[in-house]
């Protein structure tokens, strides 16, 4: 007998709480070419220490917007309450001001929508133990 | 962050190494290795390691993680305690380790506003627990029956923390349900404990064997295993943790818990050093960092620091049964030979940090 796993939070099953910010297909946001590309392959070298996952493969960026040299990235945590918080920032940003052609970064810690496993990636996913 | 908060976090963290270094002191000369400063502070041994070191990093922790300038009462008055010990003035540690306790209490009741589900309500209910305990100490309970209010504290406080990250696998409905219904037990078990009930360790302890389990089987630790570096390290430690919790939920079942003696000695010792120390160790690379801007790349030497730990235990354990005196000195000297090989580790790797580092 399939074993009843737990449901996914609802904010995950809800299409306006996903909206632009939350989709799964991250593809519309997180687009591979040019510097936001970049930025976005500069975020993947981000670790999160505690499982040696990048944060974006655990899903945790949300946005990255770039407008010439100037980059803003809008990212989460696991949950607010975390205290790796600043220090993933600080990783984060020190990652993209390193890449050529940048002249400024922000990057935002938000909280909604919150992160459910489900923004993780596949890949990320299966390591756990998702079924596919 | 501002250079006046980082400091004042480096500055908290250094007083809980002082007090550290002073609990080992204590520790050792309750042993029969005693120093003058150690013998002056065997009797604050429990309340030093406890509440000075482990209380305020854990506070620091949290309110880091609130991020309220308002937060830092906890993790300051938590190394006010330790001051006053360190100092001799025993008699203001009862309160202000009560103070450092309602200050952490209101920083995981902000977290709760923040977020209000399973993990933030455990993390609340277990801080709770040590403001009944350091109540309890204040009023006057014996600190044998104390204790049982500062391991429930942090039990709750890392069952909370893994089962924050425990999401990023699947488990069943039930898991968290048993989780909360084992945690509600198991504070009733502490103020049954207070209150002298000697169900109440004997409850306590069937309480630290199921979250023992819980742990084994719900924990990301075990996925982490395969992963290299420190998600290992840290997964090793973890499941080490939670099999001496177990260990001491077992000995708690089947004997209640003395007021001293071998059978207290190893209980406290498989939760103290077993669990909490063990998480201590193999977090000491995430949360420095995190918390104090301290690099400290993670080091396969670590595992030496990690390995003297639970086999000096082990060892203090045989003794404490035998029972032999010198097996357990020579277990009971093994933390000291632990916490300083962590140290060592550390400086290793934050040596190869320097070198990696581009010279002008």
């Amino acid at each position: 007998m399939k074993p009843a796993y737990q449901e996914l939070s609802a904010a995950a099953s809800d299409p306006l709480a996903r909206g632009l910010l939350g989709a799964q297909d991250m593809s519309s946001i997180l687009d591979a070419t040019g510097l936001a590309g970049e930025v976005r392959r500069a975020l993947g070298s981000v670790i999160d220490p505690e499982v040696g996952i990048d944060i974006v493969s655990l899903g945790l960026v949300y946005a990255i917007d770039v407008r010439g040299g100037e980059v803003s990235v809008q990212m989460t945590m696991t949950t607010p309450a975390c205290p790796l918080g600043e220090h993933l920032v600080l990783d984060a940003k020190r990652c993209i001001q390193e890449l050529p052609g940048v002249q400024w970064v922000d990057i935002e810690l938000v909280w909604e929508p919150p992160w459910d496993p489900t923004r993780m990636s596949a890949e990320a996913r299966a390591r756990f133990g998702w079924a596919p | 962050m501002r250079l006046g908060e980082l400091q004042l976090r480096r500055g908290l963290l250094l007083l809980a190494a002082a007090a550290a270094l002073s609990a080992v002191l204590g520790g050792l000369a309750r042993l029969g290795l005693g120093t003058d400063w150690g013998d002056a502070r065997a009797v604050d041994h429990g309340p030093l390691f406890v509440l000075g070191v482990f209380g305020t990093v854990i506070a620091l922790e949290r309110a880091v993680a609130l991020g309220a300038s308002w937060g830092r009462a906890a993790p300051l008055l938590g190394a006010m305690t330790a001051l006053a010990l360190l100092l001799g003035f025993r008699e203001l540690g009862p309160p202000l380790a009560g103070a450092s306790a309602v200050a952490l209490v209101a920083v995981n009741a902000a977290i709760v506003r923040r977020q209000a589900v399973a993990f933030t309500w455990l993390m609340l209910l277990g801080s709770g627990l040590l403001l009944v305990g350091n109540v309890a100490w204040l009023v006057g309970v014996p600190v044998h029956l104390v204790v049982c209010g500062w391991m429930g504290f942090f039990v709750l406080t890392i069952l909370a923390e893994r089962l924050e990250l425990s999401r990023l696998a699947p488990k069943p409905r039930w898991a968290t349900s048993t989780l909360w219904l084992t945690s509600i037990a198991l504070t009733a078990a502490v103020g049954l404990s207070l209150a002298q009930a000697p169900l109440g360790p004997r409850l306590l302890g069937v309480c630290f064997a199921a979250l023992a389990l819980w742990e084994v089987r719900f924990d990301i630790a075990r996925r982490l295993l395969s992963v290299d570096g420190l998600p290992r390290y840290a997964a090793v430690g973890v499941l080490a943790g939670a099999g001496w919790l177990g260990v001491s939920g077992a000995l708690l079942a089947a004997g209640g818990l003395a007021a001293a003696g071998p059978h207290y000695d190893a209980v406290l010792h498989g939760v103290f050093i077993g669990f909490v120390l063990s998480m201590v160790f193999v977090h000491a690379p995430i949360i420095l960092p995190a918390v104090a801007r301290l690099e400290l790349p993670f080091s396969s030497t670590m595992y030496v620091a990690l390995g003297v730990l639970h086999v000096g235990l082990s060892v203090r354990l045989f003794g404490d049964f035998l029972p032999h005196a010198a097996l357990r000195r020579v277990g009971g000297l093994s933390t000291a030979v632990a916490l300083l090989a962590l140290g060592l580790a550390a400086l290793w790797s934050r040596r190869r940090v320097s070198e990696r580092r581009p010279t002008a």
